[in-house]
């Protein structure tokens, strides 16, 4: 429940980022995939442990049909149209981000906001991470953040120490 | 604690090829971002250890803090430079501290110990 509340509260901050705090379900699965890639690039952390899933036309929120869905059913947001979501007057905090997440958020939201559906979709096709992961399955951001050298540092230090047991 | 929690994953992907393992340390790694955790890379080390397998041991059971706790913080102290020898020893003091919940001062002194 903590997850998807997460999930809630990043679509409504992201939402107050756009003009007329409007945006359409692409561009709110994009900022989701990005948002997480940022936090964990440069914090270490996530903003929600719910799963960035691979869609067809790129990453998207795992149920993010039925997540929408209670958003509206709680009056936070509004559908215009099928794909278009909108903030209402009536504003709730699902969870306090901190102020980390918070930027990565913003980050999101300009990295993808002048973009176009096909730009992202090119743009998103082409990351490590979608490439690797099988369609509707979680999108590993990792892909994207280690090396293959990094993965290999590691496997050598590992192969190099005696391994550590809870004894 | 970001240079900490990227060698972890960097030891989970190495041996996994899998974030999933990952995702179980995201809430604990989530708050251990924000938390204050020492200055030199030796006190950071200890308190990341302490954090997992003391501090923030929620069930009393420090088995379920995954173990690549202590080599992804190996392997961060090993890119600093600090090299370390002994580490059988190292692991049974380790071991010792967890279970007596050790302040991180003691898991700090354990590391020092067997420094190269």
């Amino acid at each position: 429940m903590k997850s998807i509340n997460e999930v809630k509260q990043f679509i409504v901050e992201l939402l107050n980022l756009f003009p007329n705090k409007k945006t359409d379900i692409y561009h709110l699965g994009k900022a989701y995939y990005y948002a997480n890639y940022f936090a964990l690039k440069e914090h270490g952390t996530l903003v929600s442990t719910h799963c960035c899933v691979k869609l067809d036309y790129g990453p998207g929120i795992d149920d993010y049909k039925e997540i929408i869905d209670d958003l509206v059913e709680e009056g936070v947001v509004s559908r215009e149209k099928s794909y278009f979501i909108c903030l209402t007057n009536n504003t709730k905090q699902y969870v306090s981000f901190p102020e980390i997440i918070q930027e990565s958020i913003k980050k999101a939201y300009v990295k993808v906001k002048d973009k176009s559906f096909n730009q992202l979709k090119d743009e998103t096709h082409n990351l490590e991470s979608y490439k690797k992961a099988s369609s509707y399955t979680p999108i590993d951001y990792s892909d994207d953040i280690l090396s293959e050298e990094e993965i290999n540092e590691a496997r050598q230090f590992l192969n190099s120490i005696p391994r550590f047991e809870l004894k | 604690m970001k240079e900490i929690s990227n060698a972890i994953r960097q030891c989970i992907k190495a041996e996994r090829n899998s974030e999933a393992y990952y995702f179980k340390l995201i809430p604990k790694l989530k708050d251990l971002a924000l938390e204050e955790g020492g200055k030199t890379p030796l006190e950071k080390a200890a308190f990341t250890l302490h954090y997992f397998y003391i501090d923030n041991d929620n069930n009393n059971d420090f088995y379920d803090a995954p173990l690549y706790i202590v080599e992804g913080t190996l392997l961060y102290l090993d890119k600093k430079g600090l090299k370390l020898k002994r580490l059988e020893d190292m692991y049974k003091k380790l071991n010792q501290a967890f279970k007596a919940k050790k302040s991180a001062k003691v898991i700090e002194e354990i590391l020092k110990e067997h420094i190269q």
